[in-house]
């Protein structure tokens, strides 16, 4: 392409070492601040150590604790739930919203695209506060609707293990919905205009040439969000944290939060590392897998 | 991009008369009232948090719930800003922000430079590295990186909130893109045939043409930091350094987890967020789209 | 050890010589130790009535009048848990520490594990030692037979209840048993949706605490002496199914968090009209969310529990810890010593935020006897509180602490609320406990 026949003209020397140069800060970072503490952290999850004192070498002890461990089994099951749920309602419902507001001739469509957007702008603390307040169980705003439309009230939002793992899930169907909406929206005007128009010459109505010309042709975008929706739900981490504390009991534990309360709360820095190199090399093989077979990030 | 969503903006209208004869009245009404429907589920709970944040303490909770508080009082926000240091928090929050945001324009735009329009060896190699880096979720590197800055000795806020985080790889792959689909190569050819030095073509034809996508990734930056809890909760302990997030943590944990004093915390903080956002918002959303549809 | 070079250097202090030269002995160890003269102790604390205590009692001449140093207290406001997390990120970074820091007794065992007390905090043996058994809930705070830390409220737990509402629903305000007022609860909340008394469903800290509380009552605990566990046992059943049976009655009502804005409603409602808790619920519970119930709440001694136990339990409690190393950790343990293991200061104390004395002996002295509470209709308190504090039960716990309240928290919620048995609750709990305890 246009980088190709850039390259065929003679070159200064400058020329050559200079897209060294321009890349070098963040390589330079990414060796600092990500290689050398994934590294470090191999190492320390072969360790006990608590921070204070000098780490005891203790072998492949934390990870068989991990596997034992019914925390990290239930951290690693809500964190699948959370991920599996984004990849599975938020990113159709987005496409769904997406495909609503590309109805050509919409009025108000940045009005639309912007409010939904809005949840993404705010801190997550925010949001788990708000939250909080309106799903509160006894006196929540959300029950206090319910009461009064349906006479009944009584959702043990917070407390029941099965309603916390849902508000979780809503939380994030709400703050996520409207940030993935903009890509797909993004995605589909960009398909050209033609090849609807053929489709529709050739009789295809809309629900068809939803699926065989948008969705084909969205592909590149879909694989992006699938992929930063997968990296971003498996870290989730504030949500939880501020909201249920991962409970009732642990039955909304992440797996971010228990690496933060085993290292943080616990003092336990080499299990907590233990449990990162887990968490990286499921996270990073499934990010890698989906973005080599949806081909995210490439341009030829 | 931004080129690119405007001008399919623009052709939407154009072809409305054709289509609004052809398509059924009452699917439109229902598109509108799912569409106002949404609207109102996304609003809700922002209004009402301004709402409860106006309430005194035990009517937050009161039954039947009141949309309108009844005393309304701002006694909660003269409470939390006479009773904690919410200014400074902000002013750490906004100034980290602010400061790693500018790294982050320069960085990125002169890596995503480096990576659109040169020709290196390994650079296949080195693009699929800085990309895969946005497969490692932080929660992994959280507790090996707090030991490094701690035993590095660079713990301190100011220096460990900004450094570690001024080259985001999402940053240079948006920047990637946006080099490749909006900078002609006839222009730095023409500029290095004039003599120019490569920094000085990226400083003065490149950064120039670029400036919409440093807009979006300016505010994407901003706000990345401006929220961040989990780094701050992790590395900062003297509340000389809390950001808004950090403090408003603090406030619900060291009230007894009471709403009162953190929802109004939450709306001031919430203000410079949604402000920048309505600025900004559309070289933001047309810059965060760029790399994705395009790719 | 450190009560001598201490006393010596309190000594050369007070004598006004010597002082540049012993400073420069210790300076080797620990930092140009500051041996007399004015002082800037910093502190941390989750709780604002230790920040007016101990700033107030800096500059109390009763209190610190013999010290050789002049204190200035900085109080820093952080959550319970944060200050532990702190406390430890910050000495592994090398970042600057405050002087003395408030650890909720909850949080403590976090640093019972990994020899972390031992590396953070002085030893205070010395000073709690020669008391003897006079100074209550030394037990929590020990670590390897050493005290690390010196408890600022006895958290001694009474029944509060409405005394209006119990006279107007005929509640008698002497039920002699737990078993018997539930019954009388039970009919209450059939009839009016009233509760005599609440659960937590929130937090698993908040839902072990609370049933630690009636567990401990019943003479039952979660660890022995020995840090050994002691979790299943007929006692904790026996609470758990009575826990259970009050919930499902409507006796007790399920509250997300005790302190929060939810039961603050259920105060202002009326719905809540009495609770177990221990003294501080007084003012952070029930003085906070209800100020304009003043007058009608009264306190007496816990219901027992037909099968025995105790009329008092404890739950909660901060205790003081003074970081060791730095120049100013001598006048730190001094200062504590002078606030806090003192009758003055325990009177102080009591003055600043109804903290009960862990003096056991104070209760019976007129200076408490004479106390009245106007939030409890000018009832003689300290007699409700002497009666419970003189049959307290002792609470340990051991480093394992945090997991056992993670492991049982949810367990527990569920035989709570009749989703479980009790017994099979409590052994799910500690399956779970067992599988991921720390070595």
């Amino acid at each position: 392409m246009s980088t190709a026949t850039a390259a065929r003209r003679p070159r200064s020397d400058t020329h050559k070492w200079a897209p060294y140069a321009f890349i070098s800060p963040f390589f330079i970072l990414f060796t600092l601040f990500m290689l050398v503490p994934i590294g470090a952290g191999f190492y320390l999850s072969l360790t006990d150590w608590a921070g204070l004192g000098s780490p005891e070498y203790i072998g492949f002890a934390n990870y068989t604790r991990l596997l034992q461990d019914p925390s990290y089994g239930a951290a690693l099951v809500n964190t699948a739930i959370y991920t599996v749920f984004a990849l599975a309602v938020v990113l159709p419902a987005s496409l769904l919203i997406a495909q609503a507001l590309n109805t050509r001739g919409l009025k108000l469509r940045d009005f639309f695209r912007l409010t939904y957007f809005m949840p993404v702008v705010l801190s997550p603390i925010i949001i788990a506060l708000i939250f909080g307040l309106i799903f509160d169980g006894e006196y929540g705003l959300l029950n206090a609707v319910l009461e009064a439309l349906f006479g009944f009230g009584g959702v043990s939002w917070l407390t029941d293990p099965f309603w916390a793992r849902t508000v979780v899930v809503v939380l994030v169907l709400w703050r996520w919905t409207g940030y993935l909406t903009i890509f797909f929206l993004a995605g589909m005007q960009a398909v050209p205009r033609e090849l609807h128009e053929a489709a529709e010459v050739d009789g295809a109505g809309p629900v068809r040439r939803f699926f065989s010309i948008t969705l084909p042709q969205l592909r590149p975008v879909t694989a992006f969000i699938a992929v930063t929706m997968l990296v971003n739900t498996a870290q989730i981490f504030e949500e939880p944290f501020l909201l249920t504390q991962g409970g009732p009991g642990e039955s909304t534990l992440s797996l971010s939060m228990f690496i933060y309360r085993a290292a943080f709360q616990r003092q336990e820095l080499g299990y907590a590392a233990a449990a990162g190199v887990v968490m990286f090399i499921i996270v990073f093989a499934l990010g890698r897998a989906g973005s080599s077979a949806l081909g995210v990030g490439r341009t030829r | 991009m931004t080129a690119t969503a405007a001008s399919t903006d623009k052709a939407a209208p154009r072809s409305t008369p054709r289509r609004a004869r052809t398509t059924v009245r009452p699917a439109r009404i229902g598109l509108y009232l799912t569409l106002s429907l949404l609207v109102a589920i996304y609003l809700a709970p922002l209004v009402w948090a301004l709402s409860s944040s106006l309430k005194d303490r035990s009517d937050i909770f009161s039954f039947p719930p009141r949309l309108w508080p009844e005393p309304a009082t701002l006694d909660n926000y003269a409470n939390l800003l006479s009773g904690h240091p919410f200014w400074n928090w902000m002013l750490m929050s906004t100034g980290v922000a602010g400061v790693s945001t500018v790294a982050v324009v320069f960085l990125c735009s002169l890596a995503g430079y480096g990576f659109a329009k040169f020709e290196f060896k390994g650079k296949r190699i080195l693009f699929d590295v800085m990309f895969s880096s946005l497969a490692i979720p932080f929660a992994v590197i959280v507790v090996p990186l707090f030991i490094l800055v701690a035993k590095l000795g660079l713990a301190h806020p100011l220096f460990a909130l900004v450094v570690p985080w001024v080259a985001p790889a999402f940053g240079i792959f948006m920047m990637r893109q946006y080099v490749e689909q909006s900078i002609p190569d006839e222009i730095l050819d023409a500029a290095r045939i004039d003599g120019c030095s490569e920094f000085r073509i990226y400083w003065t034809v490149v950064l120039p043409l670029l400036r919409p996508a440093l807009g979006a990734l300016a505010v994407w930056s901003f706000l990345g930091a401006y929220n961040n809890l989990l780094w701050p909760l992790v590395l900062v302990s003297e509340p000389e350094f809390y950001t808004v997030p950090l403090g408003i943590q603090a406030l619900f944990g060291a009230e007894g987890r009471q709403y009162d004093l953190v929802l109004a915390g939450s709306v001031l903080a919430a203000i410079p967020a949604i402000a920048v956002f309505i600025l900004l918002r559309k070289q933001l959303v047309s810059g965060l789209t760029a790399g994705a549809v395009k790719s | 050890m450190t009560i001598d070079r201490r006393q010596l250097l309190r000594l050369a202090g007070a004598a006004g010589l010597g002082t540049g030269l012993l400073a420069g002995c210790t300076a080797s160890e620990e930092g140009s130790a500051i041996a007399s003269g004015p002082i800037d102790l910093k502190l941390w604390t989750h709780d604002p009535g230790y920040a007016t205590y101990f700033t107030g009692a800096a500059s109390d001449p009763d209190l610190v009048g013999g010290s050789p140093w002049t204190y200035a207290v900085d109080v820093t406001s952080i959550a319970p848990a944060d200050i532990v997390s702190r406390l430890v990120n910050q000495a592994v970074a090398a970042r600057p520490l405050p002087n003395l820091a408030g650890l909720v007794i909850d949080q403590f065992p976090r640093v019972m594990r990994a020899g972390i007390a031992q590396n953070l905090f002085v030893d205070l043996t010395s000073l709690t030692e020669p008391l003897g058994d006079q100074l209550l809930k030394t037990q929590p705070y020990t670590v390897d037979g050493k005290v690390y830390a010196i408890e600022s409220d006895n958290s001694v737990s009474v029944m509060y209840y409405r005394a209006d509402l119990f006279a107007e629903l005929g509640i008698p305000a002497d039920v002699a048993t737990w078993e018997e007022l539930l019954g009388i609860g039970a009919e209450v909340a059939a009839e009016t949706g009233q509760a005599i008394g609440m659960v937590s469903n929130g937090d698993n800290g908040a839902i072990v605490n609370g049933f630690a509380q009636m567990l401990l009552q019943r003479g039952g605990n979660l660890y022995d002496a020995d840090g050994e566990l002691t979790v299943l046992s007929d006692e904790s059943i026996e609470v758990l199914a009575l826990m259970a049976e009050g919930v499902r009655s409507g006796a007790l009502l399920s509250i997300t968090d005790p302190y929060g804005g939810a039961a603050a409603a259920a105060l202002k409602d009326s719905k809540l009209i009495a609770t177990v808790m221990p003294n501080w619920y007084k003012v952070y519970g029930l003085e906070a969310n209800v100020p304009d119930q003043a007058g009608v709440w009264r306190a007496r001694t816990i219901p027992a529990f037909a099968a025995g136990g105790h009329i008092a339990s404890t739950m909660g409690g901060t205790a003081f810890a003074v970081l060791k190393g730095q120049a100013e950790t001598d006048a730190a343990v001094d200062f504590l010593q002078r606030t806090y293991l003192t009758p003055e200061g325990q009177l102080a104390r009591y003055g600043a935020g109804a903290y009960l004395p862990t003096l056991v002996d104070l209760y019976d002295t007129p200076e408490f006897q004479q106390i009245t509470d106007p939030y409890l209709g000018d009832q003689r308190i300290l007699e409700v509180y002497g009666a419970g504090a003189n049959d307290m039960p002792v609470f340990y716990q051991a480093a394992g602490a945090s997991v056992l309240r993670d492991s049982l928290g949810g367990p527990l919620l569920r035989a709570i609320h009749g989703q479980a048995d009790p017994e099979e609750a409590l052994r799910e709990g500690l399956r779970a406990y067992e599988r991921q305890a720390p070595a």
